[in-house]
């Protein structure tokens, strides 16, 4: 668990998901039972949340950062390998993994999936109005 | 006030706009992973005239680049890397189940010498990516979306408003279009200038946003104006500052003069002199 924890952070460090504001991601995991799926209502309850918003692919979440990003922003452009390499490292390090957001306007998203008896990502904030 | 060609052209336009048939709404659109109140999804978005009570005018053309796209209308400022106004229709079909944009882009409509405002001016400048037109209210086609995701529809402005009393408003403009039946004209803006993101000179920071609306009965434009009594309207000026997130729309009312004299633009020139004189000095 260390290790992987240490690869994900390591992947996002210095990094921000950009909505209409911005934030860092941060590490979070929470203990899971055997041989249940993933799924939203499961974890709300690993993590204590509430407001289910929607599910969506890790591919997706991170697309404006990485295929949708904009070709005029050189800024986002000269990032864009290192949110590429954090998709990789985030499908090859997690089994099932997916990104769950929770409330309305400040939504907390976890990028989690499972790993053993937990399940584990990477949290950050959209911020959709 | 509009040239009369401008007017005959803009009349043009409305008439055109107006003349499409209302269609009929297709079943609502389950969404059996939220479990949220569904709406009709419309088979077109029907998108009248952007500037229907007419194109805002501040007496010059300097730093006034008007464009008019499928979704909207504004004037953007080269100097400010913003824009002046936005202008837009608002009804029910505008609504439905397109995805959110996944990133905001520079605008290359603008002309060469006009700087392009990107997403990255705005990272770690504590302002949010404020929109004019609201994401939810293009949501009839991903494409339309998109359009309100480029920056020349963003203003800087702080989380605390943005996600407070100016998103608790479009929340209410969302229902009187959608649940009230109503037609909206609605036109959006910034005044003032507490410096630069990250102070780099390119993007002004407004002291306030602001939103004049003309609401109306759904499919009436102008040419259903015959009295005071025919339409509302409402406006308000927000303070772009933290530390009011849980206030309430409503305690930012004010009045369309106000604005006019903090912006020198002229808004709602089209409507009659007594019914425009009338409602600009009313808080609604």
């Amino acid at each position: 668990m260390a290790d992987l924890r240490a690869r994900l952070l390591a992947a996002s460090a210095g990094l921000l998901y950009l909505s209409e504001g911005e934030s860092p991601f941060t590490w979070c995991e929470a203990p899971w039972p055997a041989g249940r799926a993933v799924d939203p209502g499961g974890v709300a309850g690993a993590f204590g949340e509430a407001d289910y918003a929607r599910t969506m692919r890790v591919e997706d979440f991170l697309a404006g950062h990485t295929t949708a990003s904009d070709p005029e922003d050189d800024a986002a452009q000269a990032l864009r390998p290192r949110y590429d390499a954090l998709v990789a490292v985030i499908n090859a390090s997690l089994e099932a993994p997916a990104v769950y957001l929770f409330g309305d306007v400040a939504k907390r998203c976890y990028i989690v999936g499972l790993a053993g008896d937990h399940i584990v990502g990477l949290r950050t904030v959209a911020f959709e109005t | 006030m509009p040239t009369r060609l401008r007017l005959a052209l803009l009349a043009l336009a409305g008439l055109a706009a107006c003349s499409r048939p209302e269609p009929a709404p297709t079943a609502p659109t389950a969404d059996p992973d939220v479990g949220a109140p569904s709406f009709y999804t419309y088979p077109n978005a029907l998108y009248r005239n952007h500037v229907e009570f007419g194109t805002p005018s501040d007496g010059s053309p300097t730093n006034d680049y008007v464009v008019h796209r499928t979704t909207h209308s504004f004037s953007h400022n080269c100097a400010e890397g913003g824009p002046n106004w936005v202008s837009w229709n608002l009804n029910k079909t505008h609504y439905g189940d397109a995805p959110r944009s996944s990133s905001f882009y520079a605008d290359t409509g603008l002309p060469s010498g006009c700087y392009r405002v990107v997403s990255s001016d705005y990272t770690n400048s504590g302002y949010s990516r404020g929109h004019m037109v609201r994401s939810e209210e293009r949501t009839w086609s991903a494409e339309h979306n998109k359009q309100t995701f480029y920056m020349t529809n963003i203003l800087p402005q702080h989380q605390d408003m943005n996600g407070g009393p100016w998103y608790k408003f479009e929340q209410y403009l969302q229902d009187l279009a959608q649940n009230q039946n109503k037609e909206l004209y609605v036109i959006a803006g910034g005044i003032g200038n507490k410096g630069t993101l990250n102070n780099a000179g390119k993007v002004v920071i407004p002291t306030y946003t602001w939103k004049i609306v003309v609401v109306l009965p759904y499919g009436q434009g102008l040419a259903n104006v015959t009295s005071s009594s025919s339409l509302q309207v409402i406006a308000v000026k927000m303070p772009n500052t933290a530390g009011i997130s849980t206030n309430g729309w409503a305690m930012y009312k004010t009045t369309v003069n106000d604005i006019e004299n903090l912006t020198k633009y002229d808004f709602l020139a089209r409507l009659p002199d007594a019914i425009e004189t009338d409602w600009e000095g009313r808080v609604f």
